[in-house]
């Protein structure tokens, strides 16, 4: 087994681990799968590419104004689709009807935009592997996962550490009594969709690095609701361990048994979860409403 | 301070409260006590703007109070919510920092300080998560979460419910601290003995109306009280 197979395997484990958080952070904080996640990624990695041969700029740019538009993108969705509904707290239900209209939204935009046609990002990089200690490795995929890590790491610290970061669990928690706290609710829920948003800009980048930019690439949004079911549903440490674990599995099973079977493994694996401990590797206990 | 005038709320065909005045002064504790479903919950919900009335007004600092509950926080009313509502899953001090969300920088942390030598308690169980502390821990998370931001007038609903009676005495002292402190006191109690000796003013809710109103002294000693409220 060679180490640029573990390499790629971490790359798209840690790229799930960014889907899966950008989904969790809303999942923790409406309590609902937002099925438009997926589209998003879709929707802000054409805007990134577009941006690319536009101006011909490198690579952080394009990641900057991807996760930008992302953000952006989320935050009006959250306006438009999401908020009477929260402010009703009417059946959860409609959540789900409106996250999925909104998801078909978006691909059906990028479908009109670009047509049913694959894209592929320009070259950011001279030479695509680097040479470390003897071992040769991609160097999408060493950029991919440092990057990720990265993002990851300043998503727990702001959580963790920051006085927003705070008023968003307090929220996830309680919504009417962080408000009694001082906390503005729909600041926070806003941010939250700010912050989901950036990140499916981000994974949708690097999906689109790592594959080939299509209207349907969003699809791929199931890895990371494998990996936060595997994780435990809600559970943002879940989510990152179970992607990394997806990552890992899938680039293993995909050089052992062939890329046809490797996503068979990947839902077997979130089978044998869901019938063995529902409850996912953290095992928050946090109640799905839709 | 707070003058609320002729309120009146409703969820939905249920009128929760009718034609209800109080007033509360700089320094007081005013108590309100009432028998279940009164509306006693629905009183302070009106006065933190969780709840909207379908007609009068409620005044604090001879301004109408703000309509969204973070702003009246910002207005210098705290509200803290009947069951204690800690965030179970922050820690003790996460749930202090989030009572003290406006507080910036240095004032936030002082203030932590202020309240942990209030509550040595809580100290000591700092890094705890709050759904794992005891219900009295929890009550005086939830009082000290409060603390936090600094209240001019801080809202208590039911704060001895279901608690040892050792522990009760603990959260009625503290009550009468918090007043010496300078902060105003409006309470919601079953516990109309207690409630009575401890406050300046009181307010008998029944059925959505006030139906009596006096010094604590008063209403210790009146007959109708004594037998709806003191068990004869
Ligand atoms: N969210 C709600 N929806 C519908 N009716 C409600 C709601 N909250 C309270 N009520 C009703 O309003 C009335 C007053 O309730 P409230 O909670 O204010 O009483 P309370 O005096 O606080 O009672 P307790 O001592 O049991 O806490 C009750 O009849 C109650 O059933
Ligand atoms: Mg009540």
């Amino acid at each position: 087994m060679s180490i640029q197979i573990i390499i790629n395997g971490l790359a798209v484990g840690s790229v799930y681990a960014l889907i899966a958080t950008g989904f969790s952070l809303i999942f923790n904080i409406l309590k609902f799968s937002n099925f438009s996640h997926g589209a998003l990624m879709t929707l802000s990695a054409f805007i990134g590419y577009f941006f690319a041969v536009k101006t011909g700029s490198s690579l952080i740019p394009v990641i900057i104004v991807s996760m930008l538009a992302g953000g952006l993108v989320a935050y009006i969705g959250e306006f438009v689709a999401f908020r009477k509904i929260t402010l009703r707290s009417t059946s959860p239900v409609y959540y789900f009807v409106s996250s999925i209209t909104l998801g078909t939204l978006y691909e059906g935009i990028v479908t009109i935009w670009v047509g049913p046609n694959f894209y592929n990002y320009p070259r950011f990089f001279q030479s695509m592997v680097v040479n470390i200690g003897g071992f040769v490795i991609s160097k999408p995929d060493l950029i991919m996962f440092i990057s990720s890590c990265l993002a990851l790491a300043l998503l727990v610290i702001f959580i963790q550490k920051t006085r927003l970061g705070r008023a968003l669990r307090s929220v996830s928690f309680d919504r009417d009594t962080a408000g009694l706290m001082g906390i503005n609710v729909f600041g926070i829920i806003q941010l939250a969709f700010f912050i989901s948003g950036a990140l499916a800009g981000l994974s949708g980048v690097f999906l689109g690095i790592n594959y080939t930019l299509y209207p349907q690439l969003g699809n791929l949004v199931v890895k990371g609701f494998i990996a936060s079911v595997i994780g435990g549903l809600g559970s943002i440490f879940g989510a990152v361990v179970g992607a990394i674990l997806l990552g890992l599995t899938e680039t293993l099973l995909i050089n052992f048994v062939g890329s046809g079977y490797a996503p068979v493994f990947s839902f077997l694996i979130m089978l044998a979860f869901l019938l063995i401990r529902p409850q996912g590797i953290a095992g928050s206990n946090v109640q799905e409403k839709a | 301070m707070l003058k609320v005038t002729n309120l009146s709320a409703a969820y939905g065909h249920i009128q929760a409260l009718k034609d209800v005045s109080i007033e509360a002064e700089k320094g007081q504790i005013v108590s309100i006590i009432g028998s279940n479903g009164a509306g006693k919950s629905t009183l302070l919900r009106c006065i933190s703007s969780q709840v909207k009335p379908t007609s009068g007004t409620i005044e604090f600092l001879g301004k109408p109070i703000p309509d969204k509950p973070h702003k009246v926080v910002e207005a210098g009313i705290v509200h803290v919510p009947e069951g204690r509502r800690t965030f179970s899953g922050l820690t003790v001090e996460d749930n202090l920092l989030v009572g003290g969300y406006l507080l910036k920088g240095k004032e936030l942390y002082e203030n932590l300080e202020k309240n942990y030598n209030l509550f040595p308690k809580l100290r000591e169980r700092k890094s705890q998560y709050a759904g794992t502390l005891s219900g009295g821990e929890q009550q005086m998370l939830a009082i000290a979460r409060g603390l936090m931001a600094k209240p001019k007038l801080i809202l208590l609903d039911e704060p001895s419910l279901g608690l040892a009676p050792i522990i009760v005495n603990q959260v009625f002292n503290l009550i009468e601290q918090i007043r010496d402190s300078g902060v105003t006191v409006l309470l919601v109690e079953q516990n109309a003995r207690k409630a009575l000796s401890i406050c300046d003013k009181a307010y008998v809710l029944e059925n959505g109306r006030i139906t009596l109103s006096g010094t604590g002294c008063e209403l210790l000693n009146s007959d109708k009280v004594k037998k709806a409220y003191l068990g004869g």
